[in-house]
């Protein structure tokens, strides 16, 4: 097809005639003509998945409500911020033009409606203003439907016009990858496609299995991959050989030091079970309790001060108990809490272990609702 | 400031060629019974067949370039812009400073690569894959677009065909060859090979990389000025640059090179001996369009410029370049910024109602500094 070779090195009028006869060895150069049918798969997956992932740009105020008692304000702002700056520390972020924090990363449209699957953290902003990039240049406003603070996932919703068309990235059996499974990574590293065409890596799965580094905590399995993912790749997906979905890229966890080529993915198959749930909105969960962000120690963390009617107050808690345990997970530090509790939505019933007086006992605590402020 | 040389990676010299290649086939053939195992389950023997064709493929690729890819001493150093990738720096004592890669492109001996592997140098040394070093001229620079062509002595050398970059595919496989961390002591490349992960990238700077050819194949400092070719063994581009995290400046598994079709709208001037000057076309636009109708709006014509004396106005919608469709504006900074000075180019714009055709020629860049 592409013979052309030769012509396009005489046309350059460079005075390089002759070079390419000696070079060529003719019989390989004709074997190496046809594409192997690994060309081929790669070719067909990138134009399959291609159009379906989007680069989300979220702005507005990023969420500083995510402490488990923030009801009233902290005297310790600065300490504060920096602990939840640190918590959703990316570095694919900046400010915009009025000032906002603005971040930007990835996505994958699942269906036909134009509905975005991303990472929970990208979009853990006060009422975040989205901006979804298609690859064929179209920008759409979006709005977050609903996220799994176990998971780290959420469902944005494009605000479709009425001639839309999406190409949404079907969703694959991400349960039956093992190590050596074929994979590619899309989505926007580095911001690199302004024109919002995402780029794309190959790699394999290099392992599954349960991850605890940084703040970052999978308590299910996850899979660990070696193509090449940057910040701005989280929230996009992982495909397999068919261009199927089966995972959506986490932030990276890695120490900033290392080139491991280790990325990874929330499996597909576990988003897929919950789709319903993350379509409908879910409030963050309160304690109704305030806590210096030092307060942790071996033994628990000491509460500052109880909430009036709050939810703690509620299932009996005063000022001074120490949470030595919240939902089985034991707790020694005020960013273990954060963290526990970022994956829990208003409603829930969660039993803490707390220690008064040199006395343990158990108590259950219904959730309460976060006011989101500002 | 230069990286520090890795003691431990210069401790394994020789070794780490065969290695890398070995891994590289290992790795693909690996992934590639990942596809076979699965679409061809039921005849384990095809998926070996093709898994073998592959690599044979790959290595003989490999072992027929290996006498075009080149290495490149440079007698001194200098300091290199952020994002750009540093020729490896040796800390043998001796003459010899820094070191890059480059591709022998003609018979004769012409040799392309990166501006910034030979910075001001009149000569540098080239180290042959059968072991010879060279003394070669650096003929002329496009200090803009990175590249450069040297000459080496007259004598009959393996050259590489140049392919053509614009019908490169996302996910296409590519093989970057070079010199990765100043490995190679017999001069022999090493290679890696990964897919195309984006095409039209703009990367600005004070070297601009205006259309470039991105890559999750390794590439590292030392790679600078080196090969990128399709899996046919055409020349597709010249590695030159990677995206950095953390301040170290090694492969995180995006690279990019200049694209071969770039690199023909100059080659002819710089093997001519001269130094090539970039066109600047004189206008500020939004990087971003807000509406649907396509084309670049520009804000701004700066006065004494191109733009300004084909009376081109703030507000006008520049739709067409070439007679090709801007699709958005990042599409017409790779169209306006790997042009050299002195092109012709014909702009279709809207203004108001109106659709005006314009032809311009277009001037210098202001060089930095």
């Amino acid at each position: 097809m592409r013979t052309r070779r030769v012509g396009l090195a005489f046309a350059l009028g460079l005075g390089l005639a002759g070079s390419l006869a000696a070079s060529l060895p003719r019989a390989t150069a004709a074997a190496d003509a046809e594409p192997t049918p690994l060309d081929t798969t790669l070719l067909r997956l990138v134009e399959r998945v291609g159009p379906g992932v989007v680069r989300v740009e979220v702005s507005g105020e990023r969420r500083l409500d995510v402490g488990p008692g923030s009801d009233e304000e902290f005297p310790e702002l600065p300490e504060f911020f920096r602990l939840l700056r640190r918590l959703f520390e990316n570095p694919r972020k900046g400010r915009d033009a009025d000032g906002d924090d603005i971040e930007s990363g990835s996505g994958t449209i699942i269906d036909a409606e134009g509905t975005v699957l991303t990472h929970a953290a990208l979009v853990a902003f006060h009422e975040p203003r989205i901006r979804i990039h298609l690859p064929d240049g179209r920008q759409r406003d979006g709005r977050v439907l609903g996220r799994d603070r176990e998971l780290d996932v959420a469902m944005i919703a494009i605000e479709a016009r009425a001639a839309d068309r999406f190409d949404p990235v079907p969703f694959g059996p991400s349960e039956e990858l093992t190590p050596g499974r074929f994979v590619a990574a899309f989505g926007n590293p580095f911001g690199l496609g302004r024109d919002s065409t995402p780029s794309v890596s190959l790699g394999v799965v290099t392992a599954i299995r349960r991850i605890e580094a940084h703040d970052a905590v999978y308590r299910r399995r996850a899979i660990q991959f070696d193509a090449a993912v940057n910040p701005g790749n989280h929230g996009g997906p992982i495909v397999d050989r068919r261009g199927r979905l089966v995972g959506v890229i986490a932030p990276l966890v890695q120490s900033p030091r290392t080139n491991a080529m280790i990325g990874y993915a929330i499996p597909a198959h576990v988003i897929h079970e919950r789709l319903d749930d993350l379509r409908e909105p879910s409030d963050p969960a309160s304690l109704g309790v305030l806590i210096r962000p030092d307060a942790g120690g071996p033994d628990g963390v000491a509460i500052e001060r109880v909430v009036p009617d709050g939810p703690a107050e509620r299932a009996g808690l005063i000022d001074g108990d120490v949470i030595v345990s919240l939902g089985g997970a034991p707790l020694v530090s005020y960013d273990e809490l954060v963290a526990v509790m970022e994956k829990r939505v208003a409603g829930e019933r969660v039993t803490v272990v707390i220690r008064r007086d040199g006395a343990t006992r158990a108590v259950e605590i219904l959730l309460g609702i976060r006011r989101e402020k500002r | 400031m230069q990286p520090t040389y890795n003691p431990r990676v210069s401790a394994s010299g020789r070794l780490p060629l065969s290695a890398v290649r070995s891994a590289v086939v290992v790795a693909l053939v690996g992934a590639f019974l990942g596809v076979a195992a699965g679409s061809l389950a039921a005849d384990g023997d095809r998926a070996r067949e093709i898994a073998r064709a592959v690599e044979r493929r790959q290595q003989a690729l490999i072992a027929r370039l290996e006498a075009s890819v080149v290495t490149i001493a440079v007698r001194r150093d200098d300091v290199l812009p952020d994002g750009v990738l540093p020729r490896q720096r040796d800390e043998r004592p001796g003459p010899v400073l820094g070191s890059g890669s480059g591709v022998i492109i003609s018979e004769r001996g012409h040799i392309l690569t990166n501006e910034h592997v030979v910075a001001d140098a009149k000569t540098v040394l080239i180290g042959l894959a059968d072991g010879r070093s060279l003394e070669a001229r650096v003929l002329g620079r496009d200090r803009t677009g990175d590249l450069a062509v040297a000459k080496l002595p007259e004598d009959v050398y393996a050259a590489v065909a140049l392919g053509d970059s614009d019908a490169l595919r996302v996910g296409e496989r590519v093989l970057a060859m070079g010199d990765p961390f100043g490995l190679s002591r017999d001069n022999t490349p090493a290679a890696s090979i990964g897919i195309v992960s984006g095409l039209h990238r703009y990367q600005g700077g004070s070297r601009i990389y205006g259309d470039a050819i991105q890559v999750d194949a390794a590439l590292n400092p030392g790679n600078s000025g080196g090969p990128l070719f399709n899996m046919r063994g055409e020349l597709i581009g010249i590695n030159g640059r990677i995206s950095i995290r953390g301040g170290e400046r090694v492969n995180v598994g995006v690279g990019f090179a200049v694209s071969i079709n770039q690199i023909k709208l100059v080659l002819d001037e710089m093997t001519r001996g001269r130094d090539v000057r970039h066109a600047f076309l004189g206008v500020r636009f939004r990087l971003e369009n807000t509406d649907s109708e396509g084309g670049v709006i520009i804000e701004e014509v700066l006065p004494a410029t191109s733009a300004a004396r084909a009376g081109l106005r703030a507000g006008d919608r520049v739709l067409e370049f070439e007679g090709r469709m801007i699709r958005n504006p990042t599409r017409f900074q790779n169209y306006i910024s790997v042009l050299p000075a002195g092109r012709k180019i014909g702009l279709v714009i809207k203004r108001g109602e109106e659709l005006i055709a314009k032809e311009l020629v277009l001037g210098p860049r202001p060089e930095p500094r």
